[in-house]
C-alpha cells in the first residue's frame, strides 16, 4: 500500500499545475483575448464614463499582471466577488445555490447513462447474433449524435405537453420544496420524510435524467461493446467454461469484472461531457443549477457571475479527475509504477 | 512518399463487401445529401431565410412545406440555408484547429524537451476542460457572430488533434527512415514535412470526421445559449432556441426540423469516421 500512497501524493501535487492552467485558461479567455468586458456588459451604446466606472468597479482599470495576481488571490481566498445585478449577491452564494441541483442532475444522467449503455453495449458483444450487435453499435452512434436541447424538447413535447405525464420544466412544485439540508431535492425529502416531495421531485427530474443521460449512454454503450467484446475471447473465460462453472456465475466473475475496468477509467472523461451537456441540459428544462445561472446570466451580461461559474467547472473538472485516477490506482495496481 | 501513402489510402477505402465500407458509404451520402442541398437552397426554394414571407405561425402547407415562424420566415428555407451556416462554421474551425493541432503537435512530439511537456500539459488541461463551456467561455469574450463562433470552436478542439499528432510524432522519429534521412543531413523542418506528416495522414483523415460531430454539436450549443450567429442569419441551433418558447402552444414545426437537421448531419459524419476508424487504424480511441 506504500506505493499507492506515493502515487496519490504525486497525483495530488499535479493537480496544483493543472488547476493553475485551467485558473490562467479562464482569465486569458475573459480578460486578453479581444473584445472589452466593460463594452460586452454595458453594450456598444454605453459613455465613457459608464465604462470607466464599471472599469473601476472590476478592477479591470489596473495593469494586467496586477490584474491576474488580484484573480488568483481573490480565488484562494474563496472570493468571486459580487452580481452586477440582482441585489449585488456574492457570486459564491449565488453559486452553491445553484451546486446541489447541478450535481444532482449529473449523478441521476450518470447512473442512467451508464445502465443504459453498459446494458446495450455489453448486450452487443454477448449477443450470438449479428444482427443486435449491429443494433447496439448504431445505437452508440445515433445517441451521441442527438443535440442535447432537441432531444429534450421532442421528449417535452411527446411527453409533457402531449401525453401530461411529466412536467415541463422546473425542479420541484415550489409549494413541497424541502427544507435545505444537502441542497438535493432528492435526499432532503428523504431525509425529513417528505414523501410528496420527494414524488414531486421525483416527477420533476425524469426527462432531464432521460435527455442528458441518453446522450452519454453512447459512449458507455462504445466502451460496453469493445470491452466485453475483448474480455469475452479471452483465455480464462474459456476455461472456467470448460471447469463447467454456470453461465451466469463465468459472466459476473470473469467476464463482467475485468470487462468494467477499462469503462471505469474512460469515466474520467466522460465527466467533461457530462458537464458540459447540464449546461445544454439545464438550459433546455429550466433547471436551476449552475449551468442555467451561466445560461441566465449571458443574457445579462452579469460578467462576475459567469466568471464564476467558469471557475467552479474548472476546478471541478480537475477534482473529479483526481478522484477518478485515484480510484483506479486503487482498483488497478499496475497503474501507480 | 506522399502520393504512395495517398494511393494506399485511396486503396483501402476502394468499397468492398465488410461493414465498415458500408458505414463509410452511408455516411457519405448522407453528409453529401446535406451538402448539395444546402448549396442548391435557391433552386429548392423562392423564399429569402431572412425576411417575412408570409403570416407568423402557419403550420406546414404545400406552400411552406415546414410552416412559417413568430416572425414569419419560411422555415424550409431557414432549413435549407442554416445548412450553408452550420457548414461554413464547423468546417472553418476544423480546418484551423487541424492546421494549428497538427503543426503544434508535430514539432512538439519531434523536438521533445522541456517545451513538449509544457505545450503537453498545457494542452492536457485545455482537454480536460468542458468543450462546450470552454466554447461558451470564449464566445462570451469575443462576442457572437460567425467568424468568433468559428474561432471559439477552433481553439478548444486543437488539443484533439494535438495529442494524437504528437503521440504518432513520437514513434515516427525513431523510425529507421527518418534517423537515416537524420544522419544524410536532411533539416528537421524538411524531415517533419517529408518523412513524418504523410505518415500521419491516415491519423488525421479520422480524427477530423470525429472531430467534426463535436465541432457541428458545439456550433448548435453555442446558436443555442445565443452566442453563435446574429439573427436574422439562418441557423439550426437559433432557430431551435427561437421556437422553444413557442413550443408549449403546440407550434412543433418550429424546433422538430431543425434539431433534426443537426442530429442526421451529426450522425453522417459519426458513420464516415467509424466507418474510416475501423479501415485505417483500428486501435485509434476517440474522445
Amino acid at each position: 500500500m506504500a506505493s499507492l500512497r506515493s502515487y496519490i501524493v504525486t497525483r495530488l501535487l499535479l493537480v496544483i499545475p493543472m488547476v493553475f492552467i485551467v485558473l490562467t485558461i479562464i482569465f486569458i479567455v475573459l480578460r486578453i483575448l479581444p473584445g472589452d468586458p466593460v463594452i460586452t456588459v454595458l453594450g456598444p451604446k454605453s459613455t465613457l464614463e459608464e465604462r470607466e466606472r464599471l472599469r473601476e468597479q472590476l478592477g479591470l482599470n489596473k495593469p494586467i499582471y496586477i490584474q491576474y495576481v488580484e484573480y488568483l488571490g481573490n480565488i484562494v481566498r474563496g472570493d468571486l466577488g459580487r452580481s452586477l445585478i440582482f441585489g449585488r449577491r456574492l457570486v459564491i452564494d449565488e453559486i452553491m445555490d445553484r451546486f446541489p441541483a447541478t450535481v444532482e442532475l449529473a449523478v441521476t444522467s450518470l447512473i442512467f447513462g451508464a445502465g443504459v449503455g453498459i446494458l446495450i453495449g455489453s448486450l452487443g458483444a454477448l449477443s450470438k447474433r449479428k444482427s443486435v450487435d449491429i443494433i447496439s453499435r448504431l445505437y452508440g452512434i445515433a445517441s451521441y449524435s442527438f443535440f442535447i436541447p432537441w432531444l429534450g424538447l421532442m421528449l417535452q413535447m411527446g411527453l409533457s405537453i402531449g401525453l401530461g405525464l411529466f412536467p415541463v420544466s422546473g425542479r420541484i412544485d415550489p409549494l413541497l420544496t424541502p427544507p435545505r439540508i444537502t441542497g438535493l431535492y432528492l435526499v432532503d425529502s428523504l431525509l425529513t420524510g417528505r414523501l410528496d416531495s420527494f414524488l414531486s421531485a421525483l416527477w420533476h427530474i425524469v426527462l432531464p435524467t432521460i435527455t442528458l443521460g441518453t446522450v452519454i449512454s453512447g459512449i458507455f454503450a462504445k466502451l460496453g461493446r469493445t470491452s466485453f467484446a475483448e474480455v469475452i475471447v479471452q483465455d480464462h473465460v474459456l476455461a472456467a467454461r470448460a471447469r463447467g462453472i454456470r453461465e451466469s456465475t463465468v459472466f459476473r466473475h470473469h467476464v463482467a469484472r475485468n470487462a468494467i475496468v477499462p469503462i471505469m477509467t474512460m469515466m474520467g472523461l466522460q465527466f467533461a461531457l457530462l458537464l458540459g451537456g447540464t449546461v445544454l441540459t439545464e438550459a433546455t428544462f429550466s433547471w436551476p443549477g449552475m449551468g442555467y445561472l451561466l445560461f441566465e446570466r449571458i443574457l445579462y451580461r452579469d460578467y462576475n457571475v459567469i466568471q464564476g461559474v467558469l471557475i467552479i467547472f474548472g476546478l471541478l473538472v480537475a477534482l473529479i479527475n483526481l478522484i477518478v485516477d485515484i480510484l483506479y490506482a486503487y482498483v488497478d495496481p499496475r497503474v501507480r509504477f | 512518399m506522399v502520393s504512395m501513402n495517398v494511393t494506399r489510402l485511396i486503396g483501402r477505402l476502394l468499397p468492398q463487401r465488410k461493414t465498415p465500407h458500408y458505414l463509410v458509404f452511408t455516411g457519405g451520402l448522407i453528409v453529401a445529401s446535406i451538402i448539395i442541398m444546402s448549396l442548391i437552397a435557391p433552386l429548392l426554394t423562392e423564399y429569402d431565410p431572412t425576411i417575412p414571407v408570409a403570416d407568423p405561425l402557419l403550420p406546414p402547407s404545400p406552400e411552406h412545406p415546414l410552416g412559417t415562424n413568430n416572425l414569419g420566415y419560411d422555415m424550409f428555407s431557414r432549413l435549407l440555408y442554416g445548412g450553408r451556416t452550420v457548414l461554413y462554421i464547423v468546417i472553418l474551425s476544423t480546418l484551423m484547429s487541424m492546421i494549428a493541432g497538427v503543426s503544434l503537435g508535430l514539432v512538439s512530439g519531434y523536438y521533445g524537451g522541456y517545451k513538449d511537456r509544457v505545450l503537453t500539459l498545457i494542452m492536457d488541461s485545455v482537454y480536460s476542460f468542458p468543450d462546450v463551456i470552454l466554447a461558451i467561455a470564449i464566445s462570451i469574450a469575443l462576442g457572437p457572430g460567425i467568424y468568433n463562433a468559428a474561432i471559439a470552436i477552433a481553439v478548444v478542439y486543437i488539443p484533439t488533434y494535438f495529442r494524437m499528432v504528437r503521440g504518432q510524432a513520437l514513434v515516427l522519429r525513431e523510425q529507421g527512415y527518418v534517423v537515416a534521412a537524420h544522419m544524410l543531413g536532411a533539416k528537421d523542418w524538411w524531415i517533419m514535412v517529408r518523412y513524418i506528416l504523410p505518415n500521419l495522414l491516415p491519423v488525421v483523415v479520422v480524427v477530423f470526421t470525429l472531430n467534426i460531430t463535436d465541432a457541428i454539436l458545439t456550433e448548435a450549443a453555442l446558436s443555442f445559449l445565443g452566442l453563435g450567429v446574429v439573427p436574422p442569419t439562418p441557423d439550426w441551433g437559433y432557430d431551435l432556441r427561437a421556437g422553444q418558447t413557442y413550443l408549449p402552444s403546440g407550434y412543433w414545426w418550429l424546433v422538430t426540423f431543425p434539431g433534426l437537421m443537426i442530429m442526421v448531419l451529426v450522425i453522417g459524419f459519426s458513420l464516415i469516421g467509424e466507418g474510416l476508424n475501423d479501415i485505417l487504424n483500428p486501435r485509434i480511441s476517440r474522445r
